[in-house]
């Protein structure tokens, strides 16, 4: 069939069950990007004659005689479409996976949809920004300073270097590599966490249709890189499958969720509603390997006790190792999921004592400038950069009242480091700790100012700031404000 | 996303061209489902769309919209004045979970036979008491009630071979005065519960329910009914069909759509002249 794709005639004919985005992008289209597949994320949109689909979604013979816009042929002549310029400006993107689907989508909404971000960007994930990069890019703001670095390069809003291939889609990503006679590595996963392996039979595998090879841990090369070199071709072609399986599971093991398997929480309180004593129980499954596994604990199991005063806190924390699919972290590193352990232990703690859960936590959250104490007594990896609690708790309130009040949005940060990275680039080790301590130091000591609901303070407010990005940029030191808590989060 | 166990795709000009059916067809509405999750099982796509049908068609007994009309095509619908129910057609719309990129290529059609408790176009067709036209395999054709046309989740009166030609909005229908009622667990999430109401000139009032039951459920009453005589009815005969998912727990489900009842009950008895006043359209 024949198909314009970015004003580019193309005959080829589609396989019969073949969606859109895969045709595109054997066409070489590689700013389509494979997401989900299945119409939820948008990173797959593109244009059918000036209609923004899902490309996944989309039978690819329907495109046939239409025109197909992708973001590679957004910008034209070297003149970034508006909105991919605006997307840069604003640096609306992290990773830039999803952006060139958000940029398909922005390009294409009406003044009725700009006034509804969250609806109309229904269906557009992004895994990094929180959005707020996005809705500032979409709203023409700028983050990042464009111009010429004539000013110290550390504390100034520098653009992502990568920004212009992201927004005109020619970032490449893992699989944006054509390669001609390319096989896909399945991979088959233990089910148990422990059991001992004594037969395996490929047979079943080998006799369905388009299997290659089974390979197993006889196919393993045993001499190293030294011996594979003298295999014979056949032997090489699968050892360089076998260790290409082993990279491929860098990528695909690690979307595993957060691993927490058992939480127990147990609370004590007065009748007047003080709490006394929070006891959390966490058993996790961390799979093979482990890599996450003791951050997830330590994060999952800080930032949800650490919210609440308490005098009396004990933790209890276990990851397992174990011969499962490993576990990432994928999930604010457990915190939402121990935080509705701790959240609902609270809220039932609340309904016995016959008070109010809102109010119930009023009067044990940790109030401005206490320290944040879970699990260990040491210089917390949280503190305070502005306190907002009250106002969260205020507005859940409201809002569970029914009063149809809008979510806030979010506050702004800034950069907060001021040491110079040119005078330490060039020194040794310890000066550059001594940098990052420094920056730490920094950090702590600079407030960051909270922002208040009024839209014009808030635009005063970000005016030569840089918003909150979070971006980690090598030695910076960069102070990022978690809009939900109230607490500063220090990256380095 | 690609379904490779389809070995043949048919695009059929004419009803004479339509091949037969075996159980390993599928119909191609939209696509915006089938190609959503794998179909190990289907090995034909019979894509309807080539068909070629009229979107939508106005003509004495009301609103014609083809299977294949597309929910963005179907929202853009602009009514005349009078047919105060339009108003229900961008609600349903806006109730759909998929994006607006979905409303272009998902269709009408599509989402009553794909019979999910929250199809917002089953609750549009129930509500307005649509009728379905069905292509029958022998070339004959039948119609039926799309309020029997769903029967459960994912399920359909439909048999094999049997394709949904077009659903007709009754204009008497159009004509009532309305009240619609959503829910969901998020704002503008999957409908946990969507309820219409409809009044017509006569007084008759009718209440439907989807979303929170497996099937839709229409209940009608020649007068607006009281508080108690509308729990009543609601619980004895959507008992048995309040929906279990992870969009919403049953007993949850039971309450919110008893309360949104109503308020739909008092919203249309409020104003006993309201079917006659102009309203804002589709």
């Amino acid at each position: 069939m024949k198909i314009n794709i970015n004003g580019r005639e193309v005959s080829a004919d589609p396989r019969p069950g073949q969606c859109l985005r895969t045709f595109l992008r054997e066409q070489g289209c590689f700013g389509v990007k494979k997401g989900c597949d299945s119409g939820d994320c948008g990173a797959c949109t593109v244009w059918v004659d000036d209609e923004p689909i899902h490309s996944c979604l989309y039978p690819a013979h329907r495109a046939k005689e239409r025109e197909v816009t992708t973001i590679e042929a957004l910008a034209a002549e070297d003149k970034l479409h508006l909105m991919q310029a605006q997307f840069l400006s604003a640096q609306g993107f992290q990773c830039g996976f999803c952006t060139a689907g958000m940029i398909m989508t922005a390009a294409r909404l009406d003044q009725a949809q700009l006034t509804d971000l969250p609806k109309a960007l229904k269906s557009n994930l992004c895994r990094c920004t929180g959005y707020r990069a996005i809705t500032d890019a979409i709203e023409a703001k700028s983050n990042a300073d464009h111009g010429s670095l004539s000013e110290p390069a550390v504390g100034w809003p520098v653009p992502a270097p990568a920004g212009p291939l992201i927004v005109t889609g020619r970032a490449r990503f893992t699989l944006d590599v054509a390669m001609p006679g390319l096989l896909h590595i399945k991979i088959l996963r233990s089910t148990h966490a422990h059991a001992r392996i004594t037969a395996i039979d490929g047979c079943a595998a080998l006799a369905l249709p388009g299997v290659r090879a089974v390979l197993t841990h006889l196919d393993a090369p045993s001499g190293g890189l030294a011996a594979s070199r003298k295999c014979s071709s056949k032997t090489s072609w699968r050892w360089r499958c076998f260790a290409a399986a082993r990279r491929c599971t860098a990528r695909h093991e690690n979307l595993t969720d957060d691993p927490f398997d058992t939480f127990k929480v147990k609370l004590g309180a007065t009748r007047h509603g003080i709490l006394t004593a929070i006891g959390m129980d966490v058993l996790s499954n961390t799979g093979a390997y482990g890599n996450h596994g003791p951050g997830v604990l330590f994060h999952g199991c800080g930032e949800s006790v650490s919210n609440y005063r308490c005098l009396n806190k004990r933790v209890d924390g276990v990851a397992v190792v174990t011969n499962t699919v490993p576990a990432g972290a994928f999930r604010g590193y457990g915190i939402s999921q121990t935080g509705f352990a701790m959240e609902s232990a609270i809220e039932e703690l609340a309904r016995r004592l016959d008070l109010d859960p809102i109010e119930f936590r009023r009067r044990n959250v940790v109030k401005d400038g206490e320290p944040l104490i879970s699990f260990e007594d040491m210089p917390p990896d949280l503190e305070h950069g502005s306190y907002g609690v009250d106002q969260c708790l205020d507005l859940v309130d409201q809002t569970m009242a029914g009063d149809g009040l809008a979510a806030p949005r979010g506050l702004v940060c800034r950069l907060v480091c001021r040491p110079r990275l040119r005078d330490v680039v060039d020194g040794d080790r310890s000066s550059r700790r001594l940098f990052r301590r420094r920056a730490h130091r920094t950090c702590r000591r600079w407030p960051v100012r909270s922002l208040r609901r009024n839209r014009g303070v808030r635009q005063r407010h970000q005016h030569g700031a840089c918003a909150d990005r979070g971006r980690r940029a090598g030695r910076m030191a960069v102070a990022y404000t978690a809009a939900s808590v109230g607490y500063r989060y220090r990256r380095t | 996303m690609d379904l490779n166990s389809v070995e043949t795709l048919v695009t059929p000009r004419t009803r004479a061209e339509l091949p037969n059916f075996s159980p390993g067809t599928a119909i191609l509405g939209g696509g915006t489902w089938l190609c959503s999750e794998p179909q190990p099982g289907v090995r034909q796509l019979i894509d309807i769309a080539a068909l070629g049908w009229e979107n939508i068609r106005v003509d004495a007994q009301g609103l014609h919209v083809a299977a294949t009309c597309t929910i963005a095509t179907l929202s853009g619908f602009v009514a005349p004045p009078e047919w105060h129910a339009a108003e229900l057609i961008g609600r349903c719309c806006n109730s759909l979970l998929g994006s607006f990129k979905v409303w272009n290529a998902a269709t009408v059609g599509g989402n009553i036979c794909l019979a999910l408790p929250a199809g917002p176009m089953t609750a549009l067709a129930t509500a307005l008491q649509g009728v379905a036209t069905i292509w029958y395999p022998d070339r004959t054709n039948g119609q039926a009630l799309v309020a029997d046309l769903v029967v459960g989740d994912g399920r359909t009166a439909l048999a094999q071979g049997e394709i949904m030609r077009s659903v007709l909005l009754p204009r008497a229908s159009l004509e009532q005065a309305c009240a619609f009622r959503q829910m969901s667990l998020t704002p503008i999430g999957r409908s946990a519960a969507l309820l219409i109401g409809t009044r017509a000139p006569d007084g008759a009032f009718a209440l439907t329910i989807t979303a929170a039951t497996c099937r839709p459920v229409r209940l009608a009453f020649a007068k607006i009914p009281t508080q108690s005589e509308l729990a009543a009815r609601v619980d004895a005969e959507a008992g048995g069909f309040w929906f279990d998912d992870i969009h919403g727990d049953p007993k949850w489900r039971r309450h919110i759509s008893l309360r949104c009842a109503d308020d739909i009950r008092r919203e249309l008895s409020a104003d006993e002249n309201k079917h006659q006043r102009p309203r804002g359209v589709g």
